[in-house]
């Protein structure tokens, strides 16, 4: 790339020139001056002084200064060609970093300085995080290096179809020119077609910002006197058009699929046959959006065929109208007289927003659809109608013909490009109701997470619900990734956000903190714990559950309590477990109610409960009881981390760890135990035995991440369980002061009375109740155990009341 | 050099720019007034007053109905007329206000050095 830059070009004069004047406040100061020279020359040729006309040639300088800045010095297009292998930088340079540029033979450093503090430099510092000192610090101050710099400039300039090279475009490509910028990109989490985004962002920011300045017609004062009078709909319905008048136009980006739909509803309602439509997308999709960037179309651009323009859009709203009348007779003549007004009108389009409320009986809900029948067939008033594709395809098995004499109209989810084009556009508003500004990443951030965690909507709607949650969490007015991620975490209850140390802390220790609360199964908490340190490293799969597990073994060795206690020390609370008895789905209808999205009077539902908390253990207790249909149902959870509910909902376990536990083959597991074989001798070998047996099926076994077999516990382990019961009996006790204390004898007693062979640990809390509790009990009451009291109990006092209890089994 | 470039845009770039900016102006004017809207429905109903009849109804009906429709109609052409004429005042000065700007644009550098000849108290001026 061939360079020459003309230090004296006329064009860069006039730059240096415009600087002058390159700030509002300064113009605001020129205009201020001129205006009072004004005065003073009046003043003085009044009073016969000479001088008042070189004051007065003064005024006029003045203004005509200004009048230059105004028609040419602040709008002086650059006269680039991207495909000529030369690069004149006098005519190239966008003029604000022209008349900053002060060497005649600028370095790539020379060319930082004339960009820094430009506002498309700041826009990379604010929004982007990417600070001035890596420009100060890694630029060379060799012009030899420029042509590079400029290379990659004009490159970048010709992606983005500009005329002239700008302080944005020349901000990124000196970053781009930096050696190792791409992992100083990394570590501020963007790619470097994040930055070619933010050139786009910003040119579209200056095109808003152009068209608010501009005044804007929206017809005149005679506008609307050829179109009727409408009190009630005025009254009942509110008017899209006027808001989008009195804002002086909405940031609507011309997204190329909203774009078409408007198309498509301007050539239907044009053609004047059947003036309806019915828009059918997703919730968030951009339905309203459509309706509201087709209102702005009709006000402001002059293509609109003439039927159409000016056209006022009145929204309706169905609780609204049901609130003024008592019964379904007026609902039906007070529905005619709104579309009878809107008929007289001639200018008035009705939109019906979520249809379904006024073609469906239910609460809140009205079916008006033999009102709204003979008018549609007649299309003599223009409707929209909006909802979604369940209910569109309800409404059209319920009422054909209404179906019938509707245009549909889809309105699909734009794809990730278009999201983020719509978002940067929005967040603008937000920005401006809220003052605070966004970063590039957290409008990224937000994208991930409304993608992830909010599946029953659609794009772009979720995003922008994600960036106006994460509001309340901006840090000194900026919104930043993390600010995104705690926003999600307060609403969602998920963790999204990078491991505090205190929860590093807590991961690595984890196996230990679990052990605090179960004996032994030293394997089946290592495989928990190291699912879960995946998952909050980031090394794990991000589109499979953190964790999935088979718990196989006898009854009472821990397989539930593991489970509880992982819920209990990692996910923040036991009622963070989710069990799911598989005793209640033996039969293939069980299915429906397993994926039952509805809640009833004895609870929510199991997906409904995975809804509303990601973040969960989910626990399929005795999963060999259930139907073989209902397993294969869960064949998908445990795969793709989620799956759909009966309204066809997905719901998501991809935060969740999902364990299966199962007593099948708990004989054979004791059998070898007592047989002095180690677990890893015939792990293998049982698990396969249960597949030839027909108890599990391999497909479903495979996709387990562990299937971990939990071994009987021996005696000596149950006295360690004695230790963690009477610990919790004091946990109890607490409250009243009371500390129960047992001798070592006395837990033997309590193992050897208590201990069960095919029942593992099980007993044993019922042992401890039965022996210990019961003694504190008598104790406490007759007043022998007061607060600050300490018991010691030994064998005899635990035997006695066990015996008595024997002895007298109804006390 | 900079008092050549900024002549050079005077009297040619700068002379368009200000002629396009006083059109658009008188533009803007004739927007807010509606011109257009108001010359193409000038004799229709004001705000769509207006009275049906049935083909069945009796003549005294329908000639009643077609006297408060004309009544309408010039209600509404009144208001129009009314409001056309304030327009027409209107753009006439901006026009002329818009053409004197045209006419003086290429003197105002010459009254500057005018002026400034007369302050200092040059001979003749």
């Amino acid at each position: 790339m061939n360079l020459n830059f003309d230090f004296n070009h006329i064009r860069a004069r006039k730059a240096r020139f415009a600087r002058l004047l390159s700030r509002r406040y300064q113009r605001t100061l020129l205009r201020i001056f001129a205006f009072l020279l004004v005065i003073v020359a009046a003043l003085m040729v009044y009073v016969g002084l000479r001088v008042g006309y070189l004051v007065g040639a003064l005024a006029l300088a003045d203004l005509i200064i200004y009048l230059w800045y105004l028609g040419d010095l602040g709008n002086s297009q650059g006269e680039f060609n991207p495909n000529s292998g030369t690069i004149a930088l006098h005519l190239a340079l966008d003029s604000r970093v022209l008349g900053r540029l002060r060497a005649k033979n600028p370095s790539p450093y020379d060319l930082w300085q004339a960009v820094n503090g430009l506002w498309r430099q700041r826009f990379f510092t604010v929004r982007y995080g990417i600070g001035t000192a890596i420009f100060e610090q890694s630029l060379s101050k060799d012009p030899g290096h420029t042509p590079i710099v400029l290379a990659a400039a004009a490159e970048l300039a010709k992606v983005e179809h500009q005329t002239s090279i700008t302080s944005a475009t020349l901000t990124t490509a000196l970053l781009f020119t930096i050696p190792g910028h791409d992992a100083y990109l990394k570590q501020l989490q963007l790619e470097p077609a994040d930055l070619i985004a933010g050139i786009t962002w910003q040119h579209r920011i200056e095109i808003v910002a152009e068209r608010l300045k501009q005044r804007r017609s929206f017809g005149g004062i005679a506008r609307d006197w050829t179109a009727g009078y409408t009190p009630l709909l005025s009254r009942l319905g509110y008017n899209i058009s006027n808001d989008i008048q009195a804002t002086g136009g909405l940031l609507t980006r011309d997204v190329e699929i909203h774009v078409k739909t408007v198309d498509q509803m301007i050539n239907i309602m044009k053609n004047g046959t059947r003036n309806n439509v019915i828009l059918v997308g997703d919730v968030g999709a951009g339905k309203t959006t459509s309706v509201l960037s087709f209102a702005e179309r009709l006000l402001m651009d002059n293509s609109v065929p003439s039927g159409l323009r000016y056209s006022q859009i009145f929204s309706l709203d169905a609780s609204t109208i049901l609130s003024q009348v008592q019964d379904r007779g007026s609902l039906e003549n007070l529905v005619l007289r709104i579309i009878n007004e809107a008929y007289h009108a001639k200018n008035i389009i009705l939109f019906f927003d979520e249809a379904q409320v006024f073609l469906h009986e239910g609460t809140g809900s009205v079916d008006l659809s033999n009102v709204l029948l003979p008018i549609l067939q007649a299309g003599k008033v223009r409707i929209i109608l909006a909802t979604t594709p369940k209910q569109w395809q309800e409404l059209s098995a319920n009422n054909p013909s209404l179906a019938g004499v509707m245009n549909y109209l889809a309105v699909p989810e734009p794809d990730e490009f278009g999201t983020m084009r719509i978002m940067e556009d929005q967040v603008l508003l937000i920005e401006y109701k809220n003052h605070v500004t966004f970063m590039y990443q957290a409008l990224r951030e937000a994208y991930r997470l409304a993608d992830r965690y909010l599946q029953d909507q659609a794009f772009p709607g979720k995003a922008i619900k994600v960036l106006e949650m994460a509001v309340s969490n901006a840090q000194n007015g900026l919104v930043t990734p993390e600010s995104v991620q705690q926003s999600i975490e307060a609403t969602l209850g998920v963790k999204v956000q990078v491991a505090s140390q205190t929860e590093k802390q807590q991961l690595l220790n984890l196996e230990d903190q679990i052990h605090n609360r179960m004996i032994n199964q030293t394997r089946a908490v290592k495989v928990v714990s190291d699912a879960l340190r995946r998952s909050r490293s980031g090394v794990g799969s991000p589109n499979k559950p953190v964790g999935t597990f088979m718990f196989l073994g006898p009854t009472g060795v821990g397989k539930t309590e593991l489970t509880k206690a992982l819920a209990d020390v990692y996910f923040g609370g036991s009622d963070r477990m989710i069990r799911v008895d598989m005793n209640e789905y033996v039969q293939s209808k069980d299915v429906e109610r397993l994926l039952s999205a509805s809640s009833s009077e004895t609870g929510m539902s199991f997906l409904s409960q995975v809804r509303r908390q990601p973040f969960s253990v989910v626990l399929f207790d005795e999963i060999e009881k259930a139907h073989p249909d209902v397993v294969n149902v869960l064949l998908q959870l445990l795969d793709e981390g989620q799956i759909k509910d009966t309204s066809n909902r997905s719901v998501s376990f991809k935060d969740a760890i999902v364990i299966a536990t199962s007593n099948a083959g708990a004989d054979e597991v004791r059998k070898h135990i007592e047989a002095g074989e180690d677990l890893e001798s015939f792990e293998q070998s049982f698990i396969d035995q249960l597949i030839s047996s027909g108890q599990f099926k391999p497909e479903f076994l495979n996709r387990f991440d562990e299937i971990v077999l939990f071994r009987p516990l021996n005696k000596n382990e149950l006295l360690q369980v004695v230790d963690l019961l009477i610990t919790e009996v004091n946990k109890v006790l607490d409250k009243q002061k009371i500390k129960v204390d047992v001798t070592q004898a006395a837990k033997q007693w309590l193992v050897d009375n208590g201990y069960d062979a095919r029942l593992g640990a099980r007993p044993m809390r019922r042992m401890v109740q039965r022996s210990v509790e019961n003694v504190v009990a008598k104790r406490i009451l007759s007043g022998e155990a007061q607060a600050g009291a300490m018991l010691h109990l030994d064998v005899q006092d635990i035997s006695a009341e066990s015996v008595q209890r024997e002895n007298n089994p109804t006390k | 050099m900079l008092l050549i470039a900024f002549f050079n845009w005077w009297y040619g770039q700068g002379w368009v720019w200000i002629a396009k900016r006083s059109i658009n102006k008188i533009q803007n004017l004739a927007d807010n007034f509606s011109v257009g809207i108001l010359l193409r429905t000038l004799f229709a109903p004001w705000k769509q007053i207006v009275f049906y009849t049935g083909t069945q109804s009796a003549i005294g009906i329908k000639l009643r109905a077609l006297v408060d429709n004309m009544v309408s109609r010039l209600v509404g052409f009144m208001v129009r007329t009314f409001v056309l004429i304030a327009a027409g005042f209107s753009l006439v000065l901006a026009t002329v206000a818009g053409i004197l700007i045209v006419v003086l644009w290429p003197l105002l550098p010459i009254l500057v050095i005018v002026l400034a000849l007369a302050g200092v108290g040059v001979a003749g001026l």
